[in-house]
């Protein structure tokens, strides 16, 4: 999957399309190419001693999809994990996870060279999960950097 | 195909499985040099290496083939004849080649150094064999050739395989004569050999293109990525999933083609989720004859004979299952060769024959494969096991003296243990039999030894079919469901209403008594931080008793539901590092669920545990100082729920008559009781308890007091008790009661069982009536025992002989009381904390104002040996029994054998 994806970024250069949602009052975009499926909200079995930023596990036909709480991941923000949102399932090199985020939005058509580097003021992400902002009519569409945020292991044992 | 990269996995695939059939087939070969089809398949295993490295551009790795081509191609044509040399010279080879391959998978490249002089050695070889080429007596080559072994070995100290010279050598073909004669220039027959050889490379190069077209054989199988052979494992198990719920709507629809129709599915499902999984399986035969040149090496190692039978190598096993017993078994086969069989002389000197047998058998079972490493070997010596595992500290004398033979083999596998002699470099390598163990709980499997000394051992490993479905037991915590694997459960505990106190809390930790074991106890809902929840005051405790890592524990969860077979689904890496969860896996319900990792939890548990067994340690001695030694106490009732005790060792007898046996002599029962009339009391006649209720038989204790018998009558025998509770002497003062003690939960009444004797029959105790006239009055004695209930014990029997009874707890308390008082007799138990009996003794022997001192040892491990100890510390008797008569038979053989010792 992941060479697929470098192929077709490397091949198609001048445009590419992201999905985009939702989450925390934030417009985030991720390439579309790393969808698998969007699902509604699912019933989740939670993960005890589990990092924070885990929501749970989701039956998806038969396959065992780990959810996360996208928002706490980017931003560490406190409180519970979101478990009502949507998922966005993407593929990753050992099986598939589950981004929660609030809503859906388009799918949009970014001309590569229009994405511009992450101002500095944004600090409120993580630096390597961002790829760069794009600017929309009245709008900041923040592009992320799927790759990092999934391969991201948080090597600390659960709470303990 | 295409890619260099694509191409050198292909190669390197390839190889491996040329390279594991080549060492299968040149042991084989060895065994039977006459088989010229073995000999076709080696010789072309090493010609495809050979053609493939050159293909992706490996020098070495292709030269190394091309020499032990060229010999094979020989020793096919008849042209050399096969000798062990040969052989091993292939083994050598094949060897390098597993070195290079390794470095190329590493590094894409066989650019490593490597020891090639010693491969030009068998060019030699072949052509001092070959009469035509070779006109020098073969002798005197023969002795060039050692002398160049013994320099390879001596420079390294080995067949080295990475020498000192650290250089690129140029690979082409003709460099292997060069080699030959740079080294062989350091002898004398330079000349001879150097032209031998080259004629001799000269004449396999112009053979090699005589390769025989025939050993294309027709393939019959395909070669798949085990990543996929997983993908469809998953599909069927979703596929089976979706089978069981349509097969829930079949009654519902009352339609006879749906019905038949989901028959057919199901009956498909079935057999497509078995044929998937037998893609998976492979004959356990695949590492068994890898062993084969293990057994060889190892032997040739140690000069042991070796003979390997192997038994149901068709038997079929998960591929991961496979891999996960490699190594396992690896150290266990080499375990029995290097300490299991002995040597051929010692073989001879014991009757058996010189070839030592080693069978590696596999079966199926019971939905398991059993896999069996036997030898006739040496066996292991139950002594020197114990005596290595008190060395090491894993136990005390004491347990080993208790300890079942089995019990005691199975310690060879707890940490530390490791049963050699000395270190060996075959089967000492760091690692015990507690990684085997280890590493064959961590495949679900388990690991069992028996051995007979002399005889030789068998280890028997019980490992399951397959890793993907397992049976687990699925339970409740916190409202969310678990599954255990079986293979860890060892059983199920259900603690109801009073008994849940049972759990007894030791510090921060708490422990269970299961059957007198200390079970240390961790909650499942605290061991995975869930919230707690307030438990219902009449709820029932579930314990699992599980067994993992060589601990075992229990584990309690809020409820324990059913067994199920379960697909074992890995989780992502985000929650690897929790380690307490094994996997996840999908319920009927299409809920997911997770899989507790038993060692997993046993390690995060670790910590609680091991303070705990601290605390329980320094609990336990502290009780043991407290309340003293075990008491086996007999435990009856009398009336209904009414419990009694009386200490075992001083019943004579235990005895059921029917009701109807006894007679009335005046106005108390008696009995006919071997051949003599015994009195009976029943003791709720003389106990202020509730009447006994009256039924066909009556159980009775019978004492002996002197050479009177007299039956206790009791309603039922329950049981026989240890412990070490405190006996609370206060709280019933009546007479011909001990105090009472809490067992099992229960209070019990400890019975003075002399003292009511005492009461109905006072002329047994006459002190007259004792042996010689003896005049106790006003003698003073010590009694010196950690146990409350011995010394009031004492205190009953000699109190009315006119003795004068101070009590003392251990040796320290007692030579306090002694230095500031002074005693006609002292009773002192061994086994006491502070100090012990034979210190005490000891002591006062060393003061010369005590020296004449009767001490009286007593101590309830009787055995010889204590005695002599007791004796040698400086003792004039010693109290085997604690029964009245022996006491005071003891108090005069001490008071005799003192004046003697005075005299």
């Amino acid at each position: 999957m992941d060479n697929y994806y470098e192929m077709s970024a490397a091949t198609n250069t001048a445009t590419c399309q992201y999905a985009t949602f939702y989450l925390d009052g934030e417009f985030f975009g991720i390439d579309v190419m790393r969808v698998q499926e969007i699902l509604r909200q699912q019933s989740m079995t939670p993960i005890p001693l589990a990092p924070e930023y885990i929501c749970g596990l989701i039956n998806l036909r038969g396959q065992i999809v780990t959810a996360m709480d996208l928002g706490k991941k980017l931003t560490n923000r406190p409180g519970e994990c979101k478990t009502d949102g949507m998922n966005i399932v993407v593929a990753t090199q050992e099986n598939s996870l589950s981004l929660v985020v609030d809503e859906i939005g388009d799918v949009l058509d970014i001309d590569d060279e229009a994405i511009e580097p992450v101002p500095a003021t944004l600090n409120k992400i993580k630096a390597k999960f961002l790829k760069g902002v794009y600017k929309l009519n009245n709008d900041l569409l923040l592009l992320l950097d799927v790759h990092n945020i999934v391969e991201d292991v948080d090597i600390r044992i659960g709470a303990a | 195909m295409g890619k260099p990269e694509e191409l050198m996995q292909i190669f390197l695939d390839e190889s491996r499985e040329l390279i594991e059939s080549l060492d299968q087939n040149i042991v084989a070969f060895e065994d039977d040099p006459q088989n010229k089809p073995l000999l076709d398949d080696i010789f072309r295993a090493f010609h495809t290496l050979k053609g493939n490295a050159g293909l992706v551009g490996l020098k070495k790795f292709e030269k190394i083939a091309h020499i032990t081509e060229e010999i094979l191609s020989d020793i096919r044509d008849g042209r050399v004849e096969i000798t062990a040399e040969l052989i091993s010279f292939m083994l050598e080879a094949l060897d390098r080649l597993k070195i290079l391959h390794e470095a190329v998978e590493k590094t894409n490249s066989d650019d490593v150094e490597i020891e090639m002089d010693s491969l030009s050695k068998p060019t030699g070889d072949e052509t001092q064999n070959d009469q035509s080429v070779t006109p020098e007596s073969s002798d005197s080559v023969q002795a060039e050739e050692t002398a160049i072994e013994n320099e390879v070995v001596s420079e390294d100290g080995s067949w080295g395989l990475f020498p000192e010279n650290i250089e690129d050598r140029p690979m082409e073909t003709g460099d292997s004569r060069e080699e030959l004669i740079e080294q062989a220039d350091e002898f004398e027959t330079a000349a001879e050999l150097s032209s031998n050889a080259a004629k001799a490379a000269g004449e396999a190069a112009t053979k090699k293109t005589d390769v025989p077209e025939s050993w294309n054989k027709p393939e019959t199988a395909i070669r798949v990525d085990v990543g996929l052979l997983d993908r469809m494992m998953n599909l069927v198990g979703e596929l089976v999933l979706s089978r069981n719920q349509i097969l829930q709507f079949v009654p519902q629809f009352e339609n006879s083609n749906f019905a038949s129709t989901c028959q057919r599915l199901n009956l498909v499902t079935s057999e497509l989720q078995e044929s998937v999984m037998k893609t998976r399986m492979q004959p356990i035969g695949n590492i068994f004859n890898r062993f084969r040149r293990v057994v060889r090496d190892v032997a040739k190692d140690t000069g042991k004979l070796v003979n390997l039978k192997i038994e149901g190598q068709e038997t079929e096993l998960d591929k991961t299952i496979i891999e996960g017993i490699r190594d396992p078994l690896t150290h266990l086969v080499r375990n029995a060769i290097d300490h299991g069989i002995e040597n051929e002389k010692k073989r001879k000197t014991q009757g058996k024959p010189p070839c030592g047998t080693l069978v590696l058998r596999a079966y199926h079972e019971g939905g398991q494969v059993n896999i069996e490493i036997i030898d006739d070997g040496a066996g292991m010596d139950v002594r020197k096991i114990k005596n290595k595992a008190i060395e090491r500290q894993l136990i005390t004398p004491e347990q080993a003296q208790k300890m079942a033979d089995k019990d005691a083999l199975g310690l060879i596998f707890q940490p530390g243990f490791s049963t050699a002699a000395k270190i060996t470099n075959i089967s000492g390598r760091g690692v015990g039999m507690d990684v085997v163990r280890t590493n064959i709980e961590k495949i679900g499997g388990s690991v069992e030894l028996n051995s007979i000394h002399g005889q030789g051992s068998t280890i028997k490993i019980k490992i399951p079919l397959t890793l993907a479905i397992i049976p687990a037991l699925v339970l409740k915590c916190n409202d969310q469901r678990f599954a255990i694997p079986q293979v860890s459960l060892l059983e199920l505990v259900l603690l109801e209403g009073d008994n849940i106190r049972q759990i007894e809390k030791v510090g921060d930790a708490e422990i269970y008594r299961l059957r007198g074991k200390l079970l240390p106890i961790i909650r499942l809902s605290e061991m995975l931080k869930l919230p707690a929840r307030a438990p219902l005051p009449e709820e029932a405790v579930s314990i699992i008793v599980l067994s993992a890592d060589n601990t075992e524990f229990g584990l309690i969860v809020d409820e324990i539901l059913d067994t199920e077979e379960i697909v074992v689904k890995p989780l992502s890496k985000h929650l690897k590092n929790i380690r307490a969860f094994a996997g996840a896996t999908v319920m009927g319900d299409g809920k997911v669920a997770l899989i507790l990792d038993v060692v997993g939890l046993v390690e995060r548990a670790a910590l609680q545990l091991d303070k705990g067994a601290r605390e329980l340690h320094s609990t336990e001695a502290q009780k043991k100082a407290e309340t003293g030694t075990l008491h086996t106490l007999l435990l009856f009732t009398l009336a209904e729920n009414e419990y009694f005790a009386v200490p075992l060792s001083l019943v004579a007898r235990l005895e059921t008559f029917p009701a109807n046996a006894v007679e009335q002599a005046g106005s108390s029962p008696v009995m006919q009781y071997r051949g003599n009339i015994m009195p009976l009391i029943r003791l709720d006649s003389v106990l202020p308890v509730n009447p006994m209720p009256e039924n066909e038989n009556i159980s009775v204790l019978t004492f002996k007091v002197d050479n009177n018998d007299v039956g206790l009558v009791v309603n039922e025998i329950i049981d026989v008790i240890e412990t070490r509770d405190k006996l609370d002497s206060e709280a019933l003062n009546e007479s011909g009661i001990l105090g009472s003690v809490v067992l099992n939960g229960k209070v019990t009444v400890l019975v003075d069982a002399f003292e009511i004797i005492k009461g109905e029959f006072p002329h047994w105790f006459d002190k007259k009536g004792l042996g010689p006239e003896i005049e106790y009055e006003n003698q003073r004695v010590l009694i010196v025992d950690d146990s409350t209930f011995i010394r009031s014990t004492y205190r009953t029997y000699l109190e009315p002989e006119g003795f004068t009874i101070v009590e003392a707890e251990n040796g320290e308390e007692a030579l306090e009381i002694i230095s500031a008082d002074s005693f006609d007799y002292i009773i002192t138990d061994i086994e006491m904390p502070q100090m012990d009996g034979l210190e005490l003794t000891k002591n006062i022997r060393a003061n010369k104002k005590l020296r004449d001192l009767p001490i009286i040892v007593s101590s309830s491990l009787a055995n010889e040996d204590d005695i002599r100890r007791g004796k040698e510390a400086g003792a004039d008797a010693y109290l085997k029994k604690i029964d009245r008569v022996s006491l005071l038979n003891a108090l005069e053989m001490a008071s005799t054998e003192n004046e003697n010792g005075e005299n």
